[in-house]
């Protein structure tokens, strides 16, 4: 029997369909049965940045609609041993298509098969976030140190706690390790303590993230890259290891950027 | 027979008790009676007769509006009697929680997230921390163990006698009835208000601060449960 677990943010633009395609990769790559399920249903992203997108040939609201069986709409990932897949969003329909009860039949099929599934919510609280949290066990909540990401965090803690999922556990995206060390946002202790939920991990900002999402490999791929490893660490975390929390040591400038005065 | 229906004078009214296990049927039938009784006896003295007090005890049995209505109908019909009020030795269970419920302190202890609103119906004693855009509301007063970084509105049913205490270290909105304050760290107020302070409408009808030393003298019934149970119901 899995675990659905959704990863969700309130805003948008924080990285939670990266979030999803990177844990669900780390997880795989550990040797877990993962699916990924899409919910942003009409602007969907998990397929472009798993470089899945030419391989949709049936999605979730064909599914709920009788026009295929689940299994024929489930795309295979066949870099990971066969342990990766993802469950497409509609793009030419919206989220009402698609209700909770819908999803829980979905999940409750899906859990059969798969150690994980991930669903990847869309921004805001309507029907797309409800019909997301329906059937999940777990929620990760991703947020930046941004205020503004932090506000709509806590509204989302306060939507999720009035429901029966358990606690949900926070990711903090995007820390710019310079900004944090000079204070000019909120620091990792201060986020968790401000919304007091229980920390999950941490990614650092890194360019590489963007560039490898482009190629369509989740940035898990590259073990040295310093978000791979914030992302692998969760994984491990989900799987119930104890991994200590990356460090935010300073960069030291290097030689040539001393005398060049440039700086990261 | 036990009379179900029974007249006596106290100093300075009259008391008109119903037994509680007769039925309402007899109680009328005996009220008759009496009152017939009174005005046969009334009329032998012929004295002028000045308005009497009377007070209607109805024991352990709670009398309906209509019930009501038919006695009060009766003794004015039949008598002289001015009915000052009726009394029970029981309230319903629903009156009762309204009436705990508007005296008393409800205490909370929890995490107002944003977007969530706690309502109390009277004080209310929060215990934990107001994120920002988290409200606190509370038709009585509203005391604060913790952070405040959202609204607390109290007397929002418009009770003006209602205060706030709180640290006002942090940004927040306090509302009282419908005075609001904002305040801000770019805002005076944030440096001068400091810690043990509460929040109050002055005379001026304006929402001000003092410390809690004048809370006793701004407030002097705060402490006290304003009004029984009798007064209430």
């Amino acid at each position: 029997m899995g675990i659905a677990i959704v990863i969700t943010s309130g805003k948008g633009g924080v990285g939670k369909t990266t979030s999803t395609a990177n844990i669900g990769t780390a997880l795989a790559l550990q040797g877990k049965r993962v699916c990924l399920i899409d919910m942003d249903i009409g602007l969907r992203n998990l397929d472009v940045i798993l470089g899945l997108e030419n391989r949709i040939i049936y999605d979730i609201v064909d599914v709920v609609e009788g026009r295929t069986k689940l299994h024929q709409a489930i795309i295979k990932d066949k870099r990971f041993n066969d342990n990766l897949y993802l469950l497409p969003a509609a793009q030419n329909a919206d989220k009402n298509d698609v209700n909770g009860q819908q999803m829980i039949e979905i999940v409750a099929e899906l859990k059969k098969e798969y150690d994980y599934i991930l669903i990847d919510c869309p921004a805001g609280i309507e029907q797309g976030f409800q019909n997301s949290i329906a059937a999940a066990d777990q929620a990760i909540l991703v947020t930046t140190p941004e205020i503004s990401a932090i506000r709509d965090a806590d509204r989302i803690i306060g939507l999720l706690e009035q429901t029966e999922l358990e606690p949900p556990r926070l990711i903090i995206n995007r820390i710019r390790k310079r900004m944090m060390q000079d204070g000019e946002v909120m620091d990792i202790d201060e986020i968790t303590r401000h919304l007091s939920i229980d920390l999950l991990g941490i990614v650092f900002d890194d360019d590489d993230v963007v560039r490898s999402s482009n190629k369509g490999d989740p940035i898990v791929l590259n073990p040295k890259n310093p978000a791979s490893q914030g992302y692998r660490n969760i994984a491990r975390r989900i799987l119930g290891e104890t991994v200590p929390l990356m460090t935010l040591t300073k960069e030291k400038p290097t030689f040539w950027q001393k005398i060049f005065g440039k700086r990261k | 027979m036990k009379q179900s229906v029974t007249l006596k004078g106290t100093k300075d009214s009259f008391v008109l008790s119903l037994d509680e296990a007769a039925s309402f049927v007899s109680i009328m039938k005996e009220l008759n009676e009496l009152l017939e009784h009174l005005n046969g006896e009334q009329k032998k003295s012929k004295e002028v007769q000045k308005e009497i007090f009377l007070e209607i005890k109805t024991g352990n049995r709670l009398l309906s509006e209509e019930q009501q209505e038919l006695l009060i109908e009766e003794i004015k019909l039949k008598s002289t009697f001015l009915i000052k009020k009726i009394t029970s030795d029981v309230v319903t269970i629903e009156k009762a929680i309204e009436w705990q419920e508007a005296v008393s302190l409800q205490m909370e202890v929890q995490t107002i997230r944003s977007g969530q609103v706690l309502t109390a119906p009277g004080n209310l004693l929060f215990v934990g921390k107001v994120h920002p855009g988290g409200m606190l509301r509370a038709n009585g007063s509203i005391f604060i163990i913790g952070e405040l970084m959202g609204i607390a509105h109290a007397g929002f049913e418009g009770n003006t006698n209602a205060v706030i205490v709180a640290d006002f270290h942090t940004d927040a909105q306090i509302r009282i009835a419908d005075s609001v304050e904002i305040i801000e760290k770019k805002n005076d107020h944030y440096d001068n208000v400091r810690k043990n302070e509460f929040a109050y409408i002055n005379d001026l009808h304006i929402l001000d601060f003092n410390s809690l030393e004048q809370l006793k003298r701004t407030r002097p019934n705060l402490d006290k449960v304003i009004g029984g149970l009798n007064e209430w119901v």
